[in-house]
């Protein structure tokens, strides 16, 4: 096998559709969590008068809407009505497609005031990723789809993304030096927690917190070739990473969170198939 | 006589079906008590430390549990059956019927095309947006979230804004009374600073969001400075007012 076609393999290992199934009902019932919880901030955007909104640089080239009221408002109901069948793995592609776009729109809502956050990064490319592919069973570990196996790397590529590429913008923005300046000491200053704000009395700490965090970035491309089993362990490491970040600077990526479950054998995730076969032991029980 | 495949319940994860029975697979280091054959642990069929069958409840019933070492399993690596004589109906178990088989779905060359130029097109303008793109080509922005190397002796900077309300009152603006975060006000900091009319639309998000209170006739941008010393607080801050908004115009 020549290298470009071990690479191109290597984007479409075939994986079992329940995945998808699982990652759709996933990511669709996160929509409702992130519009009103995670990132309940946006839609507030929609009192805010449009002099205060910077147009993003891709609006130059593709006409776009200005985000006036209404069209908050609307962005906001059609995501949170439209979430719902397609978490139900109904309608696909139709749902799939549109919900992804209006996503992105909210993006584009949430990001033109100012502030850019780049936490997202994995969770839209998933929602983008999902509408490629067909009809998917919960459960089904039979059927293995190669397209199923691309929508699933690239998403883990998404992921992998956030932490490398955010270890080269320290390198663009903060340089070499960034490891030994007081950058978390800053974010514990304004966001900290009782978990951190004794550390700001012991900076070494916070400083090799950082050394710690760079290198972590830097090899996190690693977990995109390890064996599945090992992903597993690697990303339960990751989720870990972000609890404490959340602990310490009340600060958690969500949706990037719910983009690393690529890296999880979710088609065997069945809690309606646990519950049930629960219940289902209860009542034999109780008629004995 | 249900099947319970694996992952249904926790309890079968080491089990392998077997039709309608279940094989548990020997400890890694297990000797045969005949012929002293040592298990290679899971992954080496053939060697079985016990046989399980599944009644309709889901429940496993232990049918055998020494001397199985020698058990084969039937379709694996080409091994037939010679089932141990204990294991009563072994050999009649059906083998593993073909719609349990996984299937591979086919995709055409042109769909892995598309989806190898995407792939390529969206890493690459990914990679120019780290390397060389501002916040403003989001979605390709670079991933800059702290990023910024704050220097150890550089007061870390917090900004708020308070604002006085046409019956005098000094009040705290938080981000949500005006219907943007902190980050995003800083952000548009040095746009307040160059025209200052422009804070008017803070004063008219915070109508739109509070209309039972009352009107702000003035904000102050405020910023509270937390002095460093080698990146540690110092515990000492200060409060400076670095631009204020009037509804009268005044300055």
């Amino acid at each position: 096998m020549n290298p470009i076609e071990a690479i191109v393999n290597w984007f479409f290992r075939p994986i079992p559709l329940g995945r998808i199934a699982a990652l759709r009902t996933l990511a669709y019932l996160f929509i409702p969590v992130d519009l009103l919880v995670s990132a309940s901030w946006v839609v507030q955007h929609k009192d805010v008068p449009t002099e205060l909104y910077l147009p993003l640089n891709f609006t130059d080239v593709i006409p776009w809407p200005t985000p006036t009221h209404a069209v908050v408002v609307t962005v906001f109901a059609a995501l949170l009505i439209l979430c719902i069948p397609a978490a139900l793995n109904i309608a696909p592609r139709l749902l799939g497609w549109p919900l992804a776009i209006l996503y992105f729109e909210w993006m584009v809502i949430a990001m033109s005031y100012g502030k850019v956050d780049h936490d997202r990064f994995g969770y839209m490319i998933l929602l983008f990723v999902l509408p490629t592919i067909g009809k998917a069973k919960w459960g089904d570990t039979k059927t293995l789809s190669p397209a199923a196996g691309w929508a699933v790397v690239v998403t883990q590529i998404g992921v992998v993304c956030t932490y490398f590429l955010a270890a080269w913008a320290k390198l663009r923005f903060g340089g070499i030096d960034w490891v030994n300046s007081a950058t978390i000491t800053r974010a514990v200053v304004r966001r900290g927690t009782f978990f951190s704000e004794w550390m700001l009395d012991y900076p070494w700490m916070l400083r090799a917190s950082q050394y710690g965090i760079f290198a972590f970035e830097m090899l996190s491309p690693i977990v995109l070739f390890l064996k599945p089993r090992w992903q597993v362990f690697a990303v339960i490491g990751f989720y870990l990473f972000h609890v404490v970040v959340y602990a310490t600077i009340t600060i958690i990526f969500l949706p990037h969170l719910v983009a690393m479950a690529a890296f999880l054998p979710l088609e065997k995730v069945r809690p309606i198939v646990w519950l049930r076969s629960r219940f289902s032991r209860l009542r034999v029980a109780t008629a004995q | 006589m249900a099947v319970v495949t694996r992952g249904t319940d926790r309890r079968h994860r080491d089990w392998e079906p077997f039709g309608t029975w279940f094989i548990r697979h020997a400890d890694r280091g297990a000797q045969c008590r005949t012929c002293g054959l040592t298990s290679r642990g899971r992954g080496s069929p053939g060697l079985a430390d016990a046989v399980y069958q599944v009644n309709a409840d889901g429940d496993l019933r232990v049918i055998c549990h020494v001397d199985l070492f020698h058990l084969r399993w039937l379709g694996c690596q080409g091994n037939s059956g010679t089932a141990n004589a204990t294991l009563l109906g072994m050999s009649e178990a059906p083998p593993p019927s073909a719609a349990d088989q996984p299937s591979v779905v086919r995709l055409a060359p042109a769909s892995k095309a598309w989806r190898i130029v995407i792939t390529v097109l969206v890493l690459s303008i990914t990679m120019y947006g780290t390397l060389w793109g501002t916040d403003s080509d989001f979605p390709f922005a670079p991933f800059r979230m702290f990023a910024n190397a704050d220097p150890v002796n550089k007061p870390v900077k917090s900004t708020r804004l308070e604002g006085i309300t046409e019956n005098g009152d000094r009040i705290v603006v938080r981000g949500a009374d005006v219907g943007m975060r902190r980050a995003e006000f800083e952000g548009q900091l040095p746009r307040f600073r160059k025209d200052r009319d422009l804070m008017a639309a803070l004063a008219r998000a915070y109508e739109r969001r509070n209309p039972n209170r009352p009107d702000l006739v003035q904000i102050d941008v405020v910023v509270r400075e937390f002095e460093l010393k080698e990146g540690k607080p110092t515990k000492e801050y200060h409060d400076r007012v670095v631009l204020t908004w009037k509804r009268d115009g005044t300055q």
